[in-house]
């Protein structure tokens, strides 16, 4: 039986070589061992040597051709043998290293949800998105395959929201104003900062200059916050108006020694108490005054409360004196200093503050000459009282010192106008005059 | 210790043209004397902490080094070993950056980043001192190597190592290639008996370490390694033979190590006997009393010769004291080369 | 405008080996049976009879001689290219690399350089079993004072082979055994591709594959399948691991949030660990959209049986599921 002249495998990487010539012809006897061809692979040219001794019988492929290993090149045998005649395009000897190391199908591992459920799954970049927009994981639906949030799950968070830019997204929360209900002015609506508040966006900006500046950064207070949403809701919705009076307190003075004769100090009545008790008889009078606005009414409320401005650290909060009216100067007096001193304490409850018809803000410790108080929303006015200062007067011909002090009342010109606030301030500037009415 | 008395002979100089010469005689006498006096007072700075580290010392072995390196021009190469004091001091290193760097100063001859086991100064043809037994004999066949290929007339490499490193496959590796290569590398293997603690005998059959070089083809020497004149003398020989293009030889230098391995050997594996025995035999016991016997110099003058070795080395405590220590800044700068 | 060549990984090492040597005297080549037999995988083929036997020196089957040789050479002013047949043969003559190549330049302040190249044949895939397919690289990246080269394509072998020849550093340059065949353009004219510098070889949005050597090739072919479905992959090849681009990995990792490792090399205690670390080390972590996910060798010596063999090593099969996974 011929025997197969094959294509060498002289290598580990070799996978191919080229026949340069035979060195034999069809019929030429060949011993053992000796060459009958030259091949070359791609590393170098080499002789290949016949296996067994014989006439050569066959070559099934010419000089220049390229073979790949194992391949059968040719046979060996005795003269007159037949051989094969498809061998050149069978398939060489060793299995395909491709067949037999067909990657195995990695079976899908289980996929375990997350047990721990006790917080928030998301990846890092999930939450910088989050972050960046102002959006709270818990209510992202997550889509991860073992129970996380992914990014992708914040983009449809984000899309299900009313369109708003990041800083308009962060300032709405801060201000507690639905982003829904907000114009946006961006493309296709979108909510940009400056569709929130002008002025809101000039302090965030002046904020953040400043910031840059400044050696430290401090989160806002929960007061701060409050306090600031309050004067930024103030200040761009109320057009306010500020009018002044000077008042001539040296009777009002004078009385007050009277009363706090033979008084503790814990039971002195102070000037403060009188303006109390002043202010409420105003609001008694001056209907409008005790008037809030909601949309296109006014509510007239009919309690005579009376806000009072008390500073605290890091902040401002404003207690409120109820019935003003019903109670003697000495009760407005003891609720008053009560109230102060839990304001200064930080004990004051939700009941004690608010429903106030008016503030009564009082710098005249400071020294203050006049100033412009801003309105303590709802309200519809604020009551800014100013130091009292010794001026020289002339009363009845004669030259004599009185003690003079500013009322310096701001308003809310939607609801009232400036003649009857003149109105009312004058008849709270008679009332300080002549103190012993407000005694009656 | 009886193997090695065996090889050490009456102490004489073939060469008597040698002792007509008497400023080297002198040199030779006063470059031991420093050298032991350096190890003595790096010791001594050890003790008192001053020294961090470890260091292992060759008193008693100052032939070896001083001999060899006198036989060698400053711009032959040099490989030395982790025991190399000796070796750097004889071929050229100044003592006080080597002090320096013993106390791990910046201006060290590695700035305080090698240590007493990685002394270099390469314009001394010092290719630095090695930690790894052996690891050196590679290293000095490339810097033959480079001669050969450059074609640099009149110099050979030298690579130290003792009667342990005949045991690594590097070194065995680096004789075969040096003799199948021609290249110009003097093997000097100094004989100290003593591999740390492990005697020559408990780890080879054949002692006769000459023989290394017979198995590999070049030619070998062999000396007392306690006479300086002798092992100047043999050194000589074999760099004439191997830069007259003959490649490799080895010289072994029987010789031995009086100081402990390290500063933590208790001299456990031997006798307190055996160590004076070296001790009064010790290269410069035996040279001091040649040059007085012969008339050559007098003990005053030897007296001498020990006070400028003295001074030298107190000089180089001083200064390397003064040096500043490296910079953490500097700690990460050498790792790549531009 | 040079010309443009296809040429294979094999001849652009040596085409880079032959131009060095053509242009700097002192640079020279050195390894077993490289002369006559042309290397083992034939790539020094045509050397010894341009360069003589001098430059293109046979050594002895003795790794450690030869190999501190180059490192005595490369001290005393030679630029000796040094050829390890395997790179699994670094274990026999580890000290020459580690204690002594890599140690020099810091250990002597400065004072000396070893501008040296270690060219070895690495990796798998060839039946050669477990002492002659390893892909031993991060043994080398724990060594500060050694460079590690791993190129991709024959531009890249050719070019970065000729900067590590003229780097003044140990580089340990390991070729891909089974890249030696792979053809790729090359230009006419004398470049260099810089150590330190990876390459994207594709760009994509949704998934980075950080890899090198062979598995650029794998990963090039599984993102061209997955492009059919429209996921969109891209390929960064690192080309050097020391010095690594950081800058590279951290960028990509940025871009596109999602990261799949893929390294020959075996998995555990690999290089990707590295590189993953690298990614959460930096800002990067904040735009990653899913774990980081690490697909290398198995834990154990490359068996001889060719099924086996294939199942030790990252598949385009192990990768697709890497990045599906991370999708």
């Amino acid at each position: 039986m011929a025997t197969e002249l094959q294509m060498p495998k002289n290598g580990m990487d070799m996978e191919e070589g080229t026949i340069v010539r035979w060195l034999k012809n069809v019929g030429d006897p060949i011993e053992k061992d000796e060459p009958f061809m030259e091949i070359e692979t791609d590393k170098i040219t080499m002789e290949s040597e016949s296996p067994v001794a014989g006439i050569l019988l066959a070559k099934l492929y010419e000089d220049g051709d390229v073979v790949p290993v194992l391949t059968t090149v040719g046979y060996v045998g005795q003269p007159g043998e037949k051989v094969p005649t498809t061998a050149a395009s069978d398939a060489p000897a060793e299995v395909k290293k491709e067949e037999v190391a067909a990657p195995v199908a990695v079976a899908a591992a289980p996929i375990k949800k997350l047990s721990d459920t006790s917080g928030i799954a998301a990846t890092p970049y999930a939450k910088k998105l989050a972050v960046d927009n102002n959006i709270d994981l818990k209510e992202v639906t997550p889509t991860g395959r073992y129970g996380e949030i992914r990014a992708r799950d914040i983009e449809t968070a984000l899309a299900a929201l009313p369109k708003a830019s990041p800083l308009a997204r962060a300032m709405a929360a801060d201000m507690g104003i639905d982003l829904a209900s907000v114009q946006g002015s961006g493309y296709r609506g979108k909510v940009m900062a400056g569709d929130l508040t002008p002025a809101e966006i000039t302090n965030v900006e002046a904020a953040v200059k400043e910031i840059e500046e400044v050696l430290e950064r401090r989160k806002l207070s929960g007061m701060r916050k409050a306090i600031m949403k309050n004067m930024v809701a103030s200040h761009t919705e109320i057009p306010p108006v500020t009018q002044n009076y000077k008042v001539d307190v040296t009777e009002l003075l004078a009385l007050r020694a009277k009363i706090n004769q033979g008084r503790e100090k814990p039971e002195r009545v102070s000037v403060n108490d009188m303006i109390i008790k002043a202010v409420g008889k105003a609001l008694e009078k001056f209907e409008r005054f005790r008037m809030t606005l909601d949309g296109n009414e006014y509510v007239l409320h009919n309690q005579i409360n009376v806000g009072m401005a008390v500073a605290v650290d890091d902040g401002l909060v404003v207690p409120v004196i109820r019935d003003v009216d019903k109670k003697s100067l000495t009760d407005v007096s003891k609720a008053a200093k009560e109230l102060a001193k839990k304001a200064r304490d930080g004990k004051l409850k939700p009941n004690e503050m608010g429903d106030a018809r008016t503030t009564i803000s009082n710098q005249g410790m400071y020294g203050l000459y006049s100033f412009t108080p801003i309105v303590n929303k709802p309200e519809a006015s604020i009551v800014g009282v100013c130091t009292t200062e010794e001026e020289l007067a002339l009363i009845d011909g004669e030259i004599s010192v009185r003690k003079k002090m500013m009322i310096c009342v701001t308003y809310d010109h939607r609801i009232l106008n400036g003649a009857e606030v003149c109105e009312f301030e004058k008849y709270l500037k008679g009332l300080l005059e002549n103190p012993v009415s407000i005694l009656i | 210790m009886e193997a090695f008395v065996n090889h050490m002979k009456e102490f004489d100089v073939e060469d008597k043209t040698l002792l007509e010469d008497k400023e080297f005689l002198r040199e030779l006498m006063v470059r031991m004397m420093t050298v032991n006096k350096f190890e003595e007072e790096a010791f001594w700075l050890f003790g008192q902490g001053l020294v961090h580290g470890t260091m292992h010392l060759s008193v008693g072995e100052e032939a070896t080094g001083v001999g060899t390196t006198a036989a060698l021009k400053k711009e032959d190469y040099l490989l030395a070993t982790h025991r190399g004091h000796g070796q750097a001091l004889g071929k050229g290193v100044d003592i006080n950056d080597m002090m320096a760097e013993i106390l791990a100063r910046g201006t060290g001859t590695n700035h305080g980043k090698g240590g007493s086991m990685h002394i270099c100064d390469f314009d001394n043809g010092i290719l630095g001192a090695n930690g790894i037994v052996g690891g050196n004999g590679p290293i000095a066949c490339g810097a033959a190597l480079t001669i050969k290929m450059k074609h640099i007339p009149d110099r050979v490499c030298a690579a130290f190592f003792g009667d342990g490193a005949a045991n690594e496959g590097a070194i065995l590796e680096s004789m075969n290639l040096a003799a199948a290569w021609d290249l110009p590398v003097l093997f000097v293997l100094t004989n100290n008996q003593y591999g740390m603690s492990t005697q020559l005998e408990r780890v080879v059959k054949n002692q006769d370490l000459r023989q290394r070089a017979d198995a590999f083809g070049f030619k070998s020497y062999e000396c007392d390694g306690n006479n300086v004149l002798a092992v100047y003398e043999t050194v000589r020989e074999a760099r004439d033979y191997i830069v007259a293009g003959n490649g490799p030889a080895l010289v072994v230098e029987h010789t031995y190590r009086t100081s402990g391995h390290s500063k933590s050997d208790g001299n456990l594996y031997r006798s307190k006997e055996e160590i004076q025995f070296w001790k009064d035999n010790s290269p410069i016991v035996r040279f001091r009393k040649y040059l007085v016997e012969q008339g050559l110099f007098t003990e005053e003058e030897v007296d001498a010769m020990q006070a400028e070795a003295d001074k030298k080395v107190a000089d180089s405590i001083e200064y390397a004291k003064a040096q500043p220590q490296p910079v953490v800044e500097d700690l990460e700068a050498d790792v790549y080369a531009d | 405008m040079s010309e443009m060549r296809q040429i294979t990984y094999r001849d652009a090492v040596r085409e880079a080996m032959c131009e060095e040597m053509r242009r700097d005297e002192n640079v020279y080549f050195m390894g077993e049976d490289i002369g006559a037999y042309c290397g083992a995988f034939g790539v020094s083929k045509g050397m010894l009879e341009e360069f003589g036997p001098e430059r293109v020196r046979e050594t002895p089957i003795s790794e450690t001689a030869f190999m501190g040789a180059g490192v005595g050479s490369a001290v005393t002013g030679m630029r000796p290219i040094v050829e390890l047949m395997f790179s699994d043969f670094m274990a026999v003559c580890y000290d020459q690399i580690i204690n002594q190549a890599a140690k020099m330049h810091f250990m002597f302040a400065g004072k000396v350089n070893v501008p040296m190249v270690i060219r070895t044949p690495a990796g798998g895939g060839t039946g050669a079993a477990a002492q002659h397919s390893q892909s031993l690289e991060q043994m080398y990246l724990h060594v500060p004072g050694l460079k590690v080269v791993v190129p991709s394509t024959p531009y890249d072998a050719k070019g970065l082979l000729k900067a590590s020849i003229r780097d003044n550093n140990p580089v340990v340059f390991l070729e891909q055994k089974r890249l030696y065949k792979e053809k790729g353009m090359v230009p006419d004219e004398d470049y260099i591709v810089p150590l330190g510098k990876a390459d994207i070889k594709r760009e994509g949005t949704d998934v980075s594959v950080i890899t090198y050597g062979r598995m650029v090739q794998m990963s090039l072919g599984v993102a061209d399948k997955l492009a059919e479905e429209g996921i969109s992959v891209e390929v960064l090849d690192l080309r050097t691991l020391s010095p690594l681009d950081t800058d590279a990995i951290i960028k990509t990792a940025s871009k596109t949030h999602r990261v799949v490792i893929v390294h020959e090399s075996v998995k555990f205690g690999g290089f990707g660990g590295e590189i993953a670390s690298t990614i959460t080390d930096s800002d990067a972590f904040y735009y990653l959209d899913a774990p980081i996910k690490r697909v290398g060798a198995l834990y154990c010596p490359v068996p001889f049986n060719p099924v086996l063999e294939a199942e030790t090593f990252p598949t385009p099969a192990k990768i697709e599921a890497a990045i599906r996974e991370v999708l």
